[in-house]
């Protein structure tokens, strides 16, 4: 056998270790490194065959006016779109504004648009990463009943925009999945 | 071109049974073997079932990982199934790492294939587990990459067809939202790399050709666009047909060639531009496609007729020195002048002309066929030629006769055709009787 064969063995084989542990390493570096913050959220569907039982959340921001958009070549199905959020009264984070550019400054979501077609391309679908809250059967659906208005999602935000779902309060109660999940 | 070729191992097969039952010689069996590139001995031995046996216990291994896995998926703690799917992956191929060092490459590289599958699991579920979820191309890109160096390294057909799927599954996932994926050549070249050094495929060469045209077509409609989105226009049908004609005259060139697998490739190649063909003729010999292409824009019909002028020039280079020059010329003239006049046509009423130009042109190449089938005694252009005759028939009494009268005379006429050759046929089997 070929000695850079056996090398290149290993190296495939290293190859794909470090794709799953960059994998890893860029999910949890918003909640190693990130910005804390609070933003109001409402369960959508309670549980996914695949994915085992989760609820999946809503938040204001999931949906947003293209018209906070630079007009220009159109808008596709994945298009990264940052949104800037400013601190409310009430200490949660709401929508301030929009982009293709990445912001300079301020708190900010990196996000990707999920169907511009909606409503004539006027309204755009928009996926954090933040939409799924895992908890088995159960305690998911009970969670989503107690959710029905005031539920409130920690975040954690790294500086490109990449959030991670820390905990998410539902009335005066603190739910994380490290709590639900053992 | 013969088309025995592509059923060569069953030759060698049958050629071991002719031994066995004392009808030719082992030496007369190993020279008709050797005459297609198969190695008698090998194929005697080796058990296709076999084979498909280990491949399928690997693959229903990784099955009952992954369901004993999602079963107790919500028991178990985030990092441990994070760090449990990467161990499995690792692991997999590491233990077969080792048996393609101990010079067990077939079962090896089935070894690949369940680890490739389980690092793919292992990208889904991590995504999930981390909500990675918002542009799942990128899962796909990353499960294709990770496979490929796996495929270069072994030279293997199966695991260059695993990275090749999932490549263009990457590939139509990315034009399908409008984005160009830039590094598809890649795969591209290093699948082509494959066929060239390792042992025939004909699948890999299939989904090769699949990806060039897939590739060379989005590239284009890159080329062409004039907003974010990836449109496929009628420039594109036209670019698509000259391939086709390219690849028709690749394959006389490639016959010439002294390689058994390029006469292999040649006949697959041959086979699929002329089932592509009489796909397109089919769907052409209705009037909506023809009024389509009429009021199509054609904007960028001058670069379309650059890269058609140009395929056609390959395509006639390449068969200038075999034996079909002139067939390819006829082909490139009709199609070029068809071309020419829908482009500058305008008139959508236009279209039932070329309707009828392309049914007479589906009963002659029906008729060419059967001709052809009779004269090389190739039973698959005679049965494809009889097909072309008789759907070009149903298809023309349900779209355009649809009356008692119509339908008897169009019926009539096929018979004509149909006894006409039959008649041919039987002049060819007495001459040759009396030769």
């Amino acid at each position: 056998m070929k000695k850079p064969i056996i090398i290149g063995l290993f190296l495939a084989i290293s190859l794909q270790f470090l794709v799953l542990i960059g994998m890893y390493l860029i999910s949890v570096a918003p909640l190693w490194f990130g910005t804390e913050i609070k933003i109001k959220t409402v369960p959508v569907d309670p549980r996914s065959l695949f994915r085992g039982n989760y609820a999946r959340l809503g938040y204001d921001i999931s949906t947003i006016s293209s018209k906070h958009l630079e007009e220009g070549k159109g808008l596709r199905n994945g298009e990264v779109v940052y949104v800037n959020l400013k601190k409310a009264d009430n200490g949660l984070y709401e929508f301030l504004s929009a982009s293709l550019a990445k912001p300079d400054t301020g708190v900010f979501l990196k996000g990707r648009i999920q169907n511009h077609r909606y409503e004539n391309g006027e309204q755009l679908r928009m996926k954090y990463g933040i939409e799924a809250f895992f908890a088995p059967k159960d305690k998911a659906i009970s969670l989503e009943k107690r959710l029905t208005k005031n539920g409130i999602a920690v975040l954690m935000v790294s500086s490109s925009g990449k959030a991670q779902l820390k905990e998410v309060i539902a009335q005066s109660t603190v739910i994380t999945e490290a709590a639900i999940v053992p | 071109m013969r088309l025995i070729r592509l059923l060569k191992n069953d030759i060698a097969r049958e050629a071991g049974e002719w031994v066995d039952d004392n009808i030719i010689t082992e030496e007369q069996a190993e020279n008709i073997c050797a005459r297609y590139n198969v190695d008698y001995h090998h194929i005697k031995n080796i058990s296709i079932g076999y084979r498909v046996l280990v491949s399928l216990g690997y693959f229903f291994i990784g099955l009952a990982l992954i369901t004993l896995i999602s079963a107790n998926w919500d028991q178990l703690p985030r990092e441990l199934r994070m760090f449990g799917l990467i161990a499995i992956t690792v692991t997999t191929q590491g233990v077969f790492v080792g048996q393609y060092l101990k010079g067990n490459q077939s079962s090896a590289i089935n070894g690949f294939l369940l680890g490739n599958m389980f690092f793919g699991a292992s990208i889904i579920l991590i995504s999930q587990i981390y909500h990675l979820g918002e542009h799942m191309p990128d899962g796909v890109f990353w499960w294709a990459i990770g496979c490929l160096p796996f495929a270069l390294l072994t030279n293997s057909r199966a695991l260059t067809f695993q990275t090749m799927i999932l490549a263009n599954i990457w590939f139509l996932l990315e034009v399908n939202m409008d984005f160009y994926p830039v590094l598809f050549p890649l795969f591209i070249i290093s699948a082509l790399m494959v066929l060239i050094r390792g042992k025939q495929s004909i699948l890999l060469l299939l989904l090769i050709i699949f990806s060039l045209g897939i590739w060379m077509e989005y590239s284009l409609a890159k080329l062409w666009q004039d907003t974010h989105y990836l449109k496929l226009q009628a420039e594109h049908i036209a670019v698509s047909v000259s391939l086709f004609i390219f690849i028709y005259a690749f394959s006389h060139w490639l016959r010439l060639k002294n390689s058994v697998t390029a006469k292999d490739y040649a006949s697959v190649l041959a086979l699929w531009s002329l089932r592509f063909t009489l796909i397109c003729m089919f769907i052409l010999s209705f009037e909506a496609p023809w009024k389509s292409l009429i009021r199509a824009n054609w904007e960028h019909s001058f670069s379309m007729g650059i890269i058609v002028l140009a395929f056609s020039v390959i395509s006639l280079l390449a068969v200038a020195k075999t034996n079909c020059l002139k067939q390819i010329a006829i082909f490139i003239t009709v199609y070029l002048l068809t071309l020419l006049f829908v482009v500058s046509s305008g008139d959508i009423n236009q279209a039932v002309y070329f309707q009828i130009i392309c049914n007479v042109a589906l009963i002659i190449g029906g008729i060419g066929l059967i001709i052809t089938g009779i004269q090389e005694s190739v039973s698959h252009y005679f049965f494809v030629g009889v097909v072309t005759i008789l759907l070009t028939a149903m298809l023309r009494y349900v779209d355009l006769v649809g009356n008692y009268i119509g339908g008897a005379l169009l019926f009539m006429v096929f018979a004509t055709i149909l006894l006409g050759v039959a008649k041919y046929w039987k002049q060819i089997k007495l001459r040759e009787e009396k030769s």
